[in-house]
């Protein structure tokens, strides 16, 4: 995924993307120059046990540093996983961390401050978000697992000031729908503890020690536990939230059965936005098996949600529209559904972090990941006639 | 992150363009686009992959695994 440094004085000005592999890293593009860096680098290559792996989620954090984290987590029912993965790492100074050149050595990384934040329980990660009061949410990425929040112990006003860690205390919830026995349920839901407000699992929760003598929360083996099962959803993905008016809705995709969530954050209720009885606005006729893995997410100037798929690059991957024309949460009105914006050339490879730039309302990035020739690419897409700068530092 | 929010007032019929209601007239927007009926084949040029629902987009690749 990518993000651009959306807070201090040079914002705008970075472009911030993860390398998803066996050896991830943390790459950064001064915008200005045209330079590009990887900035942190995993000091091994899986299956080592210093290997960080699958870095997806790539994020701005509201207090200004980056996080990201491993789209890799095991499951171990009952018990709780050992894997040294499914992390979330904070760059705490992505704007001054150092390029690193040449081969990688235990010293390239001494110049980032590239922190595990262990208060949040391990999970397979994709979507990040965070809401105005400062809770952030985070899924598993499995078939048949869970959405989470966390809420830190610190008032975030004081994060925000600078004066103190977001990650240094706090707890984390399970999405649960009813009685949390229903797979894919919507309706009214509640958030479920599975930690204290320390970050400390609650008891019968599963705290494991990873191969690297590294405690934590498992997140998913402990939410399959009766007393903290949360609903399972159909392999969530990534997360979005979307602000209309006073009020803050989330979007989640669920790659498994080809559907996007939307949660009512403040009225706690969780429904089905898209799927593939959606109207296809090209035809008239619903989109059908043209919808296929939705991945991830994306919301424009307008507010409008794009839809980006993880399919065949050269076959059937594409980038959506979402029209809600009346901003219902729904897509069932006249004239609404869903548009096939975008399609995806590359033999091999999938859009990856379709991502507008917010100081730009007329440029947006997203990744071609993966592709048979191996040259990943991050594409520029600019309007021809761009309307009014909104307010970064721009060259 | 926070985004300005304007609110859009589409009309639509199969295959027509669909447009916002732009706060500045002729400013061009991501939302402006016509539908494609169907997914793109495969590109010989990696560096411009995209097919769009609207020949305005620009795309450009400004970062690679091989550069």
């Amino acid at each position: 995924m990518l993000t651009v440094n959306e807070t201090g004085r040079q914002r705008g000005r970075f472009l911030f993307t993860v390398f998803e592999t066996g050896s991830s890293g943390v790459q950064r593009q001064d915008l200005w120059s045209g330079v590009t860096e990887t900035v942190w680098q995993s000091p091994c290559a899986a299956p080592a046990s210093c290997a960080h792996v699958a870095f997806d989620a790539s994020y701005w954090t509201p207090w200004g540093t980056c996080i990201t984290a491993e789209e890799n987590w095991s499951t171990a029912p009952g018990v709780g996983s050992t894997s040294p993965y499914g992390r979330l790492f904070e760059l705490k100074n992505p704007l001054t961390a150092p390029g690193i050149y040449g081969p990688v050595t235990p010293a390239s990384n001494a110049g980032a401050e590239f922190v595990h934040q262990n208060v949040i329980p391990r999970t397979s990660h994709e979507g990040i978000q965070f809401d105005r009061n400062g809770a952030m949410y985070f899924i598993d990425e499995l078939n048949g697992a869970s959405i989470y929040k966390y809420v830190p112990k610190a008032p975030f006003k004081r994060v925000l000031a600078g004066r103190a860690d977001y990650f240094a205390a706090g707890q984390t919830f399970v999405l649960r729908v009813g009685d949390g026995q229903t797979p894919n349920a919507t309706g009214a839901y509640t958030w479920v503890p599975l930690t204290d407000g320390d970050g400390n699992g609650l008891p019968g929760a599963l705290v494991v020690t990873d191969v690297n003598g590294v405690r934590s929360v498992d997140a998913r083996n402990t939410t399959d536990l009766p007393a903290f099962k949360g609903t399972d959803y159909p392999r969530p993905e990534d997360l979005q939230i979307q602000r209309l008016k006073h009020r803050e809705f989330l979007f989640m995709a669920a790659t498994t059965t080809n559907e996007v969530y939307r949660l009512d954050l403040d009225a706690q209720v969780i429904a089905v936005f898209a799927n593939r009885s959606t109207i296809d606005l090209a035809t008239g006729a619903a989109v059908g098996a043209g919808l296929a893995s939705p991945d991830n997410l994306a919301l424009d100037h307008e507010g409008n949600l794009y839809v980006i798929e993880d399919r065949n690059g050269g076959v059937d991957d594409d980038i959506w529209f979402a029209q809600d024309l009346n901003q219902d949460g729904d897509l069932l009105d006249e004239g609404e559904g869903l548009g096939r914006w975008a399609s995806n050339g590359t033999p091999g490879s999938e859009f990856s972090g379709l991502y507008f730039d917010p100081f730009r309302k007329g440029r947006a990035w997203v990744n071609i990941q993966h592709p048979s020739s191996g040259n990943d690419r991050t594409i520029q897409i600019d309007l021809h006639d761009v309307g009014e700068h909104a307010g970064g530092t721009e060259r | 992150m926070r985004l300005p929010r304007a609110r859009a007032h589409m009309a639509l019929a199969g295959g027509l363009l669909l447009a916002g209601a732009a706060a500045l007239a002729g400013s061009l927007r991501f939302s402006d686009f016509t539908p494609l009926p169907t997914s793109a084949g495969p590109t010989v040029d990696e560096s411009l992959p995209i097919t769009f629902g609207n020949a305005a987009f620009q795309q450009r690749s400004i970062a690679d695994r091989a550069a």
